[in-house]
């Protein structure tokens, strides 16, 4: 009789467990159909199982492995009741009637002779659709794979692109009726013991609202030089396949052709290629992407990349040496976008001519370039059109060419182009009406442009800096269909995590990707199941912290992003007090504290920086005047006037007073001729002479003559000796950064040593437009030290907070006169 | 911060009780001369936090009783530190005391003392032939001042010397700076009347600065309106004085504006950029009538030796 109440308990609690499951709101929503009339499947009883899986998996073998739908439907469902119930599925092939007849129960995958005689056409439901049904001796799960239609892939394919429907129906049914829940690798994945499982009648179908649900980070954070200790053992996961990031069209967009092959494709042609402004200066650079800018007032170029394309098509993509593999056409779409290098002021007799730069977008940020590449764009488009009909340009409005042309002529553009429109505030700042309204209008006015076709995608941006704000961007994803309406279409939203893959985060990147598949998807009730299931009794206060994280992001840093009131006192030490109360709420040693060391893992760090950035004021540094010819420029250090000097140390740019690992000291002097510096770096420095000045270790220096912060100096040079020297004017009116800039008469100059290394340089006061300081004067100034060799790091004169431009943050430099 | 308010509030306090108390009694029982002292004290100073590092300096006589702060401030927002010389006591509130903050502004050459940034330890006190003071020096890229305040035994001033060294030839600019009797907190111009008695003349107020002549010896600054007891400040202190040495001063300055704040300006001869004054105020506030009367009493304490 005890074991008869036990039992009923149990059973009970089972119910209890997965009696709303079908409808549970941490799930993604799905389209329920009338039911099948049948009695409950009893799958597991007692922990026995009499049930197969059916489904025909040689049809797949011929395609990689990421494109195996049902096979890797297969292996969801095995792994999802082995760990949960202890059970091994067998496989059987669907025509094995006599072998399935063994079996009480059958859980029929992707199309077979179950699926059809079930009525189910799989085929016809949306690209990467899903559809889950009972019937009386089973259940099936079907959905529209590429693997099962043929000519669904061709040889031009990504193999990022994939149809993979049953898949996304097996994920689908062990979360929905198994409680699988898939939030992070090893420990952060809930497998809940299983020993009952009864499925009422039911019949659903989902298919994802975008097509493309982008990042190439997860791949990048399931290799198992990125696994994190924490998880326990590492598991090859498809976390990718468990979050449905794919993509599930041909459409792409972003910076191609790849400069790096394109100009090596045609090495003869780089006058023509890559624009050269007034001054002479060529925007090409060898060993880096930025500081290339492909001439798109040359109509030229279209013509080159046209030819270029049906080189590749007619060699049926053998022949590829402007793409190497990257961006490269397929067979709907061919992409086009500039290098990512911010060019203002461009100017030759082509813009001058057909005056392609109208008056009021003359320096303007967003949309100065606009007209020239929508020139570019169209005559691109229209010979496209007519060489290869029935394909379509992919472009990329970004930097100064966002907004939409102004001029008559070029605001119609041909019906075959998509746009991907970069937009640096989303989903930050999706709760500012302001922000929301801007950018709503730009692309409305695109839209128009493009004869009412919408944006084709959004390149997203997590939050760079703000470490409170990385763990709650992700839900503001969800917003972005409803905010922009009609204006932005189905295609794609790809979402640039700035930085890493942080599984710290995991949780803001869960609710992201699923808003993407679902922007209905209720955020609010997956987190709330996912603190109890992973932190049990701490979950009250992970609620409470991330609650708190969301209502600071909200009310205060999307409106007027001020870090000090959203992040006050007295919300840091409720934030530490949460941390606290949560793991004292966990039993020592439990699988809950193991899972809360990683919520609370980037914590402590980011709220040390807050109150940095509370206490912080800007750092004075005393230079003492010197007379000139006691320094020379070799990078020793060995004068002795340097003995004179302040020390100055520098620290972490994000607030936090954690000493630097492999500190940098620097020394400053001056005379009435100008600057002087000297500057030592403990570690291992990068010298590579093959990279880029931003790829080795380097300095930069920021200089703000006077305390108006009326303009910046910004001065770099690194271990390989290269330099990098710019200028920016703030006010009266802010200009373009100026990286044409030119400083003469700079002297830098470097010993390298295996542990360490040493710069000294001199910034003469006649290049900064002959402003020189006066005596106990004051200017403004940073000093930043990139360290690029492993381990990586940033640390500053004055904290950065992520920006080294920012002039609010740079120090004093107090110009202390000859006192000895 | 705290304590620094209270303390703030308390002086405050004290000074309104104690010109309460003796509004209209101005003269106070005759002071006797006693061994001028000199010394470093613990004294309270608004929001700590805002200062780098600072010293206060006791100068006391049977006369009087005067502290002097020498603050170098933190740099603040976008304002680099400053430095600056404060006077505390007699006064606490008006004439050379709050709300001014530096009493005394120097410029050498194009440098002004305020971004200096000296150090503190470099003070020296000392106590001789009668006198009771400190100097402190300064050096304002390669040229080297040393400034000494002090007091004598016989004489309730406040007096102090900038001395240059010997091969200094450079302009120098000094302004005091001080706030007659009292102002009204609420009306920081228009409401006031302001005089400096000179030796040889009263100066009214004028909207453009009055060239001062070596016959203007000295200076007593009263307010016909703003005197002790009297609305519309009764905690006005009354009438406040300074003096100099013509010898090394080739032009002087006094702004005597309808406004809250008075200043005066001396510019030294280059070639001997050195300058002896001397100022005073007072703890007891007395009507321009009752200071007067004491000045007359006490004239040589008021003269320079």
């Amino acid at each position: 009789m005890l074991k008869g109440f036990l039992i009923s308990i149990a059973l009970l609690f089972a119910v209890l467990l997965l009696g709303d499951s079908v409808n549970n709101p941490a799930l993604n929503p799905v389209k329920f159909q009338s039911p099948p009339s049948h009695q409950p499947l009893r799958l597991v009883v007692d922990g026995k199982a009499n049930l197969a899986i059916a489904a025909d998996l040689e049809s797949e073998k011929s395609l990689p492995p990421v494109r195996r739908s049902v096979t890797n439907a297969v292996d969801v469902l095995r792994e999802a009741f082995r760990r949960c119930a202890g059970i091994e599925l067998p496989v059987v092939k669907p025509d094995n009637q006599k072998e399935l007849a063994n079996y009480q129960y059958v859980i029929a995958v992707g199309t077979n002779r179950i699926t059809d005689g079930l009525g189910m056409k799989p085929g016809q439901l949306p690209k990467e659709g899903l559809e889950v049904m009972t019937f009386p001796n089973g259940i099936a799960i079907a959905g529209y794979d590429g693997s099962q239609i043929p000519g669904s892939y061709d040889r031009y394919d990504w193999s990022r692109y994939r149809l993979n429907g049953t898949q996304n129906g097996a994920y689908d049914f062990v979360e929905r009726f198994l409680g699988v829940r898939y939030y992070f690798p090893g420990i952060g994945t809930i497998w809940p013991k299983i020993t009952n499982l009864s499925i009422e009648p039911v019949h659903y179908t989902d298919a994802p609202y975008f097509h493309n649900r982008f990042t190439h980070l997860m791949l990048v954070a399931m290799q198992p030089q990125n696994h994190y200790q924490e998880f326990g053992p590492y598991e090859n996961a498809d976390f990718e396949g468990r979050w449905r990031i794919t993509l599930g069209s041909r459409y792409w967009a972003g910076h191609g052709p790849p400069i790096s092959s394109w100009r090596v494709a045609h090495p003869e042609l780089k006058e023509m290629m890559f624009y050269r402004d007034p001054g002479g200066h060529q925007y090409y650079d060898e060993l880096q992407h930025i500081g290339n800018y492909m001439d798109v007032s040359n109509l030229e170029l279209a013509d080159l990349f046209v030819k270029d394309l049906h080189h590749f098509f007619d060699t049926e993509g053998k022949w590829n040496a402007t793409w190497k593999g990257s961006a490269e056409p397929n067979s709907e779409y061919v992409i086009f976008g500039n290098c990512d290098t911010f060019v203002s002021g461009m100017d030759n007799a082509v813009i001058r001519d057909l005056k392609l730069i109208p008056p009021s977008r003359c320096g303007d940020r967003d949309g100065e370039l606009s007209d020239v590449y929508a020139r570019f764009h169209i005559a691109l488009a229209e010979k496209l059109k007519k060489e290869f009909p029935g394909m379509r340009l992919s472009i990329m409005p970004y930097h100064n060419y966002v907004l939409p042309p102004l001029l008559s002529q070029y605001r119609k553009f041909p019906d075959n182009v998509d746009v991907r429109i970069c937009i640096y505030d989303f989903p930050r700042f999706t709760r500012n009406p302001a922000t929301v309204e801007k950018w709503r209008n730009i692309l409305k006015e695109w839209r128009q442009v493009l004869g009412g076709h919408p944006i084709s995608s959004l390149w997203l941006y997590n939050e760079p800096s703000n470490l409170f704000g990385r763990a709650v961007v992700g839900r503001y994803v969800a917003d972005l269909p409803k905010i922009l309406g009609p204006e932005l279409g189905r295609e794609e939203l790809f979402l640039d995590d700035y930085g890493g893959f942080d599984w710290e985060y995991y949780y803001t990147s869960y609710v992201a990707y699923r808003s993407m598949w679902n922007p209905d998807f209720n955020i609010d009730a997956a987190l709330d199941e996912q603190w109890k299931l992973l932190y049990g009794n701490a979950a009250p206060y992970v609620k409470e912290f991330y609650d708190l994280l969301v209502e600071r992001w909200e009310k205060i840093m999307a409106q007027n992003g001020d870090r000090k009131l959203a992040y006050n006192l007295k919300v840091l030490n409720r934030l530490d007090q949460l941390l606290q109360l949560a793991a004292q709420a966990v039993p020592a040693d439990s699988l809950e504290e193991r899972r809360l060391k990683l919520f609370a893992k980037p914590w402590p760090k980011a709220i040390r920086e807050a109150r940095g950035i509370l206490a912080f004021s800007k750092p004075s540094y005393r230079v003492i005047k010197v007379d000139p010819e006691q320094i020379t420029i070799d990078g020793k250090i060995d004068e002795p006037v340097w003995k004179n000097s302040q020390v100055m140390t520098l620290i972490d740019v994000m607030g936090s007073d954690e000493p630097p690992k492999f500190p940098t000291t620097g020394r400053l002097l001056w005379s009435d001729q100008g600057l002087y510096g000297a500057f030592n770096f403990a570690g291992k420095p990068e010298v590579d002479p093959g990279k880029s000045i931003w790829e080795n270790c380097h300095l930069e220096v920021f200089l703000s003559p006077g305390l108006e912060h009326q303009e910046f100096f910004q001065y770099v040079t690194g271990t390989t000796g290269l330099q990098h020297v710019g200028q920016k004017t703030m006010k009266p009116m802010e200009t373009p950064y100026d990286s044409n800039w030119k400083s003469p008469g700079f002297k830098h100059a470097v010993q390298i040593a295996p542990d360490h290394w040493m710069l000294e340089f001199f910034i003469p006061w006649a290049d900064l437009k002959n402003q020189k300081p006066a005596v106990y004067g004051s200017w403004f100034g940073n000093f930043i030290h990139n360290k690029c060799s492993i381990p990586k790091g940033t640390t500053a004169f004055s904290m950065t907070l992520g920006n080294n431009h920012n002039i609010e943050q740079f120090g004093f430099i107090k110009f202390i006169g000859k006192e000895k | 911060m705290k304590n620094s308010f209270v303390i703030f509030a308390l002086s405050l306090f004290a000074a309104a009780l104690s010109v309460t108390g003796q509004a209209t009694t101005g003269a106070t029982k005759q002071a006797t001369a006693e061994a001028a002292t000199s010394r470093v004290i613990q004294y309270g100073i608004y929001q700590p936090e805002t200062i780098n590092d600072y010293r206060a300096v006791q100068l006391h006589n049977g006369f009087n009783n005067y502290v002097v702060k020498l603050v170098q401030t933190k740099a603040m927002g976008n304002q680099p530190g400053k430095f600056e010389i404060r006077l505390r006591e007699p006064t606490v509130y008006y004439s050379f005391s709050r709300p001014i903050d530096d009493f005394i502004r120097i410029k050498v050459g194009t440098i002004q003392l305020i971004t200096l940034e000296p150090d503190l330890k470099d003070l020296q006190i000392w106590q001789r032939d009668g006198k009771a003071g400190f100097d402190m020096p300064f050096n304002f890229d390669g040229k080297k001042f040393t400034l000494t305040l002090y007091l004598r035994e016989d004489s309730p001033v406040l007096w102090g010397r900038w001395q240059g060294a010997s091969d200094v030839n450079v302009p120098v600019e000094i302004s005091f700076n001080l706030v007659v009797s009292g102002f009204d907190p609420s009306k920081f111009e228009g409401v006031y009347e302001r005089r400096a008695d000179t030796s040889s003349r009263v100066i009214e107020m004028n909207s453009s600065p009055q060239p001062l002549t070596p016959a203007d010896s000295r200076l007593i600054f009263f307010d016909e309106k703003f005197q002790p007891g009297k609305l519309p400040n009764k905690n006005s202190v009354g009438p406040c004085f300074l003096t100099w040495q013509w010898n090394t001063v080739e032009t002087a300055q006094l702004w005597l504006n309808n406004y809250y704040h008075t200043s005066v300006t001396v510019q030294l001869k280059p070639e001997s950029p050195n300058f002896n004054f001397g100022l005073w105020e007072s703890k007891t506030a007395r009507t321009n009538a009752e200071f007067m009367d004491y000045f007359k009493t006490n004239q040589a304490g008021f003269e320079q030796k």
